[in-house]
């Protein structure tokens, strides 16, 4: 019997190296130590693998980020923590933010069951934006946040997530700010 | 109007990134889609590193450099992000194949390497800096800006924003303009008044130009 959890963590490592498509079961094979077939039996292509992946990273962060909601007594405050909280986490494990971006790029849109976005919708939700508002301001915010994390990693960007900290909280609150004085003037 | 055989190569390429993405298509798919055999092709474009740098530069460079045009017009640092973005939105009604290719090169979808050496976020950034934002700002500003934009496309190719997308300028623009006036205010840097922008500033290597 193969440990499905041995071949998640060695097919986690490759998608974010090399993408989905590319990576083969051999490669799985070599890194894990099992054979081709053994891990054929477990999934048969990796999408299947990847979505789960995917569902499970996400419900992780998301539940962490669920948590800033009860311990932030503003709006700012909020925003401040989030991409703090985000910081430390891209740069503990920024193989599984690798992995996620990738994903987000993938052509056949191997979706998460509850994205970020949709984190944040319902969080503006809550501070009092309208549907269609908080969809729109939770795109632009994770915008942000999404492109720092892609601009470290190519290199556009000098420098780690954590030395932006204060510049992305900034971009932040200036959108909630112009997109609250609309709401204000309704 | 018949195409040459390379013409044909570059339609079905454009056409099979967007649909399958840059990784998974392969230069045996383009040669069956495109009826040109493989041979024939491999003569264009020995290896697909070589056919990507190619078409997929030059389709990001054609649409860069109207964007470019659209930016040295610009009266002002508004005028010139809403002109970027209503460009940049259009491309999809125009053709939704490049519009994916301006996306993903733009992600940086493949590797690293295959990103363009001048990005609209570098586009946007020497805009900025024309218009005296500091370096420093004007990188980051930048960032944040293309990142809405490039969110907002890759969430209505995904389907999660649903008005047509050009729709989608005005917010775009306004969200923009609310991350670069945070950052001009912080530096006293005047938005509004029309700068001369040589063109020098956005072609620094191009002798062409």
């Amino acid at each position: 019997m193969v440990n499905k959890e041995k071949i998640a963590h060695a097919a986690l490592h490759l998608f974010a190296e090399k993408g989905i498509d590319t990576t083969t079961f051999e490669e799985v094979a070599r890194d894990t130590g099992y054979y081709v077939d053994d891990i054929h039996l477990a999934y048969s292509d990796f999408y299947q693998l990847a979505q789960e992946l995917l569902d499970k990273h996400f419900k992780e962060i998301i539940n962490n980020l669920m948590q800033l909601l009860t311990v932030s007594d503003s709006l700012d405050h909020f925003i401040q923590n989030l991409v703090q909280v985000i910081a430390i986490d891209f740069e503990q494990r920024t193989e599984v933010y690798k992995f996620l971006l990738i994903s987000a790029h993938h052509p056949t849109h191997i979706m998460p069951e509850v994205t970020l976005i949709d984190f944040g919708r319902h969080a503006l939700g809550i501070y009092g934006f309208d549907e269609r508002q908080a969809a729109f301001l939770s795109n632009c915010i994770m915008g942000i946040i999404v492109e720092l994390i892609r601009s470290i990693l190519n290199g556009h960007l000098q420098g780690k997530f954590s030395d932006y900290t204060e510049e992305a909280t900034d971009a932040c609150l200036a959108l909630i700010h112009h997109f609250s004085s609309l709401k204000k003037g309704v | 109007m018949t195409l040459t055989n390379k013409e044909k190569i570059i339609k079905t390429a454009i056409t099979l990134f967007s649909e399958k993405g840059i990784n998974t298509t392969t230069l045996d798919d383009i040669a069956s889609t495109s009826g040109v055999p493989l041979e024939e092709l491999s003569k264009f474009f020995p290896d697909k590193v070589t056919l990507i740098t190619i078409i997929g530069r030059e389709v990001y460079q054609q649409n860069l450099n109207k964007m470019t045009e659209i930016m040295l017009d610009a009266d002002s640092i508004s005028d010139g992000i809403r002109g970027l973005i209503k460009f940049y939105l259009s491309t999809y009604e125009t053709s939704p194949e490049e519009f994916q290719i301006l996306l993903l090169l733009g992600l940086g979808e493949h590797t690293p390497s295959f990103l363009p050496e001048f990005t609209l976020t570098d586009l946007c950034k020497v805009f900025l800096i024309a218009y005296g934002l500091s370096e420093d700002n004007a990188v980051f500003a930048a960032n944040a800006a293309i990142g809405v934009v490039n969110q907002t496309c890759l969430n209505f190719i995904h389907g999660r924003l649903p008005k047509p997308i050009l729709e989608y300028t005005d917010q775009c623009t306004a969200a923009c303009m609310a991350i670069f006036s945070y950052f001009t205010e912080l530096e006293n840097v005047d938005m509004n008044t029309k700068k001369h922008l040589p063109k020098e500033l956005f072609f620094p290597d191009d002798p062409s130009q």
